[in-house]
């Protein structure tokens, strides 16, 4: 499989401030990517520096196998750019900003711009400035997707968009996917990212905390196990990975990482179950834990030399 | 209306004193500033009597300023800073006004505000307030300074209020306009166009002899009303306080009846695709700018019209005083080209000014857009940094080229139609103004050069070039610069002495290639840095 997007080490400063600090991702073509992470993460800046719009101060960075700010304008009619907040020319209407920004990308198929403005329920004669926000990211939406760029880059596309609406973008996300299309997705709706993201990168401060796919990062995160034993279970406190553990006469409580999994509950056996459950980390606590800095650093020392 | 609607003006009234700290005191002190300015010019004059009498009787000076009334230092200083006094107040309440309500209800501030419990009317009541105190703070001002200059007690405060009702007029239909208008660029558009109204006005008044009925319609020429100094017209005064007042009362009542964000008029539903000709950078610049440069264009035609028409009106009389209160230069060109053509090329030579002014902000445009952020929608497709850098800079340069043509066309025009010779006037008038476009284009440079290396401060760096060389061309008048002094100057090598028949073209030619210099360092700039 080919690499879309990738980039490493990248570091940008403002100022005093370090933005990023050494950030990693790597896209591979044809894939959905979700690119999350805290507010002030970085992950805006990530995506202006993918567009050349700024510039890294360290870093390697290649994009459809080219430098995103010497090449910005080849690589640009390859790809398609939704910010995350919108703002158009209040005196314009949706549909004259959708012709243009089509228009400089080489032109748009009028039934494919059709079929998206009725998809997305978009009135395209009205000014810009009479827009919602969700309605100004529709236009921004319909320009990108409307296009024949291979890549898709979306910054929190969805943010001002109706429960309705977000079903229309990931129904269009899949088939952009099925068409072979690339799509870089940053977002905070960890329901959209579990639906469309073949991979996941989460950022914190400036870095990359951990990347792969939901699958394998609940791996690596905690299920909690309570149980009714026979009888208390003997050295459970001891084993490695378990964690939180309140024990109350012959019913526990604890924690376990996916590496201690199998010897704790071949401990809980030897007791004697009566009764067990066992829960996996929700999505929002996996996201929370990478969030709040949870993932100790040997945790991602450990996740980047995977 | 309600005591409710009013509720939280206070609060509002202190916001907008924070968010005005550095602005508000600017426009309160520069009309005094300006009258302390005339009358210190006055006191270090010897001569002074020998001066006005030559001001008064001067037909180039009374074309444009009327003659000067009562014949003392109290009149010189109305004859001119009374205008300037003016055009400050009505231009500062213009702005704050629309700052702090149309502007901020299409940045969706307000929406923050009227959530909470705060009337329909307090951001209204408080702009205005803010706006009708300052004014009248600055022409008490006006008032003190007059006092502490000497002049008599009562005629100062007729000045200061003549100058308070003049802003007081400007708030209200500033107000006014931020209710009817569904943006803060055509509230704002429109104010200024009024500015400019007034500006015509006050010449045909003054071309009539200073005392027509046009002064009650400029309010630049109000002090020609109240008559400060020379009669103190007390009733003239109320009335004019009166006519101010009517714009604020109708703005109150749209303001109490409209939704938030909406303006007279319906919003009507404009094309779902575009023309086939909006398809680059320069068709999208264009089509944001072009209502404004039309506008200008319009505009200043028929300001130049009328300064066209006038000129059979200028005596051809050259003052007998002139040569020693004027550089010498601009005594040999009144000489060799008689009053009446001269009073032409100084009009043109205003305009320039102004024209440069246009030229400056259609470049800043570009900064409005990158802050909106609107310019990485563009530049996140295949468009090059430089090719839409180029679009607002191209349209900044051509509009000045066709505001000016519009300046030659217009006094040509007016002047030709006048005299009932287009043949004579209309190429002289043309050349005029065509000479002057190497000059707009320079300032169009700058602030192309300004926006690219230091994009913050693109603003105050262009505006303050052109400040400072209007500043070199007053001293240079003033004959504290010399003529080579004021040639490091663009503007001097269109200069309003230079009679047409002389100027140079290679000079002119340099002007153009400089500013293109100008421009190419400023794209190589923008080339380099970040997107803000």
């Amino acid at each position: 499989m080919s690499i879309a997007i990738a980039v490493s080490g990248l570091v940008k400063r403002f100022g005093r401030t370090r933005a990023l600090d050494g950030l990693e991702l790597t896209v591979h073509s044809g894939e959905v990517h979700g690119f999350v992470g805290p507010n002030g993460a970085g992950k805006t800046t990530t995506l202006r520096i993918l567009l050349g719009l700024l510039r890294a101060d360290a870093g390697q960075i290649q994009l459809l196998g080219g430098d995103p700010w010497r090449d910005a304008v080849a690589l640009h009619r390859r790809l398609a750019y939704v910010p995350g907040d919108v703002t158009l020319w209040p005196s314009l209407t949706g549909g004259e900003i959708i012709d243009l920004l089509g228009r400089l990308q080489g032109g748009l198929d009028p039934r494919r711009r059709a079929a998206l403005l009725e998809r997305f329920d978009l009135d395209p004669r009205k000014r810009a400035r009479s827009y919602s926000k969700g309605n100004r990211q529709k236009v921004a939406l319909i320009a990108a997707l409307a296009s024949e760029a291979e890549m898709l880059i979306l910054d929190e596309p969805t943010s001002g968009l109706d429960p309705l609406m977000e079903a229309a973008f990931q129904a269009c996300i899949r088939e952009e996917q099925a068409r072979g299309r690339t799509v870089l997705l940053s977002s905070h709706i960890l329901a959209e990212v579990e639906a469309l993201c073949d991979r996941v990168s989460i950022i914190r401060a400036g870095r990359t905390v951990v990347s792969g796919t939901i699958a394998e990062l609940r791996r690596r995160t905690h299920t909690t196990i309570s149980a009714e034993l026979v009888a208390p279970p003997p050295g459970l406190a001891a084993t490695p990975g378990v964690r939180d553990l309140t024990v109350d006469g012959t019913s526990v409580r604890f924690t376990v990482d996916g590496e201690g999994l199998e010897q704790a509950l071949r401990l809980l056996a030897s007791a004697g179950v009566r009764s067990l459950t066992s829960q996996p980390p929700t999505l929002e606590q996996l996201f929370l834990h990478h969030y709040t800095g949870g993932a100790h650093e040997q945790e991602v020392a450990h996740h980047e030399a995977v | 209306m309600k005591p409710s609607d009013l509720a939280g003006t206070t609060t509002l009234l202190r916001l907008t004193l924070r968010r005005d700290r550095w602005l508000l005191p600017l426009w309160v002190l520069l009309p005094a500033l300006l009258i302390w300015g005339q009358l210190s010019f006055l006191a270090a004059l010897p001569d002074w009597q020998g001066f006005l009498r030559e001001l008064t009787t001067n037909p180039l000076t009374s074309a444009w300023l009327g003659p000067v009334v009562p014949l003392s230092v109290a009149g010189a200083v109305l004859w001119r800073g009374a205008i300037q006094g003016a055009i400050v107040l009505m231009l500062g309440a213009l702005l704050t006004v629309v700052r702090h309500t149309r502007a901020e209800e299409e940045a969706g501030r307000s929406e923050l505000i009227r959530g909470r419990a705060v009337g329909r009317l307090a951001q209204l009541n408080a702009a205005l307030a803010l706006a009708l105190a300052a004014s009248l703070a600055a022409g008490l001002l006006v008032s003190a300074v007059s006092v502490g200059g000497g002049l008599p007690a009562e005629g100062a405060v007729v000045l200061g209020l003549t100058l308070a009702v003049a802003g007081w007029l400007m708030a209200g239909l500033g107000a006014l306009g931020a209710q009817l208008l569904g943006s803060a660029r055509a509230a704002r558009g429109a104010g200024l166009a009024l500015v400019a109204a007034s500006l015509v006005t006050m010449v045909l008044n003054h071309a009539g002899g200073g005392y027509t009925g046009w002064a009650w319609l400029s309010p630049l020429s109000w002090y020609r009303v109240t008559r400060p100094f020379a009669g103190d017209d007390g009733r003239a005064m109320l009335v004019l306080a009166a006519l101010s007042a009517a714009p604020i009362g109708v703005a109150y009542v749209v303001a109490a009846r409209r939704d938030l964000g909406g303006g007279l008029w319906q919003e009507r539903p404009g094309p779902a695709t575009a023309a086939p000709g909006l398809r680059s950078p320069l068709a999208l610049a264009w089509r944001l700018q072009r209502g404004l440069t039309i506008g200008w264009a319009i505009a200043l035609g028929l300001v130049s019209a009328a300064a066209g028409a006038i000129v059979p009106s200028v005596s051809s009389d050259i003052g007998t005083m002139l040569s020693t209160l004027w550089p010498e230069r601009w005594v040999r060109f009144v000489e060799a080209v008689g009053s009446q053509e001269a009073f032409l090329a100084v009009s043109l030579y205003i305009l320039l000014i102004l024209v440069s002014g246009y030229g400056i902000s259609a470049v800043l445009r570009l900064r409005d857009e990158e802050q909106a952020q609107r310019a990485e929608l563009l530049l996140a497709r295949p468009v090059s940094r430089s090719q839409w850098m180029a679009s607002h800079v191209l349209i900044g340069a051509a509009g000045a080229a066709g505001i000016l043509l519009a300046v030659g066309l217009g006094a040509g025009l007016g002047w030709g139609l006048a005299v009932g010779d287009l043949g004579a006037t209309l190429p002289l008038a043309l050349g005029l103004s065509v000479a002057k476009i190497p000059v707009a284009w320079v300032l169009v440079g700058a602030a192309a050069l300004a926006y690219g290396l230091l994009p913050r401060w693109a603003a105050a760096a262009s505006w303050g070039v052109l400040g400072a060389l209007v500043l070199l061309e007053l001293l240079w008048e003033a004959q504290l610069v010399s003529w080579s002094m004021l040639l490091a100057s663009p503007f001097a090598y269109a200069h309003y002495t230079i009679p047409p028949r002389e100027l140079a073209i290679s000079p002119l030619l340099g002007l153009v290639a400089l500013a293109g210099m100008l421009a190419a360092i400023g794209g190589l700039g923008f080339r380099r840095r970040d997107l803000s």
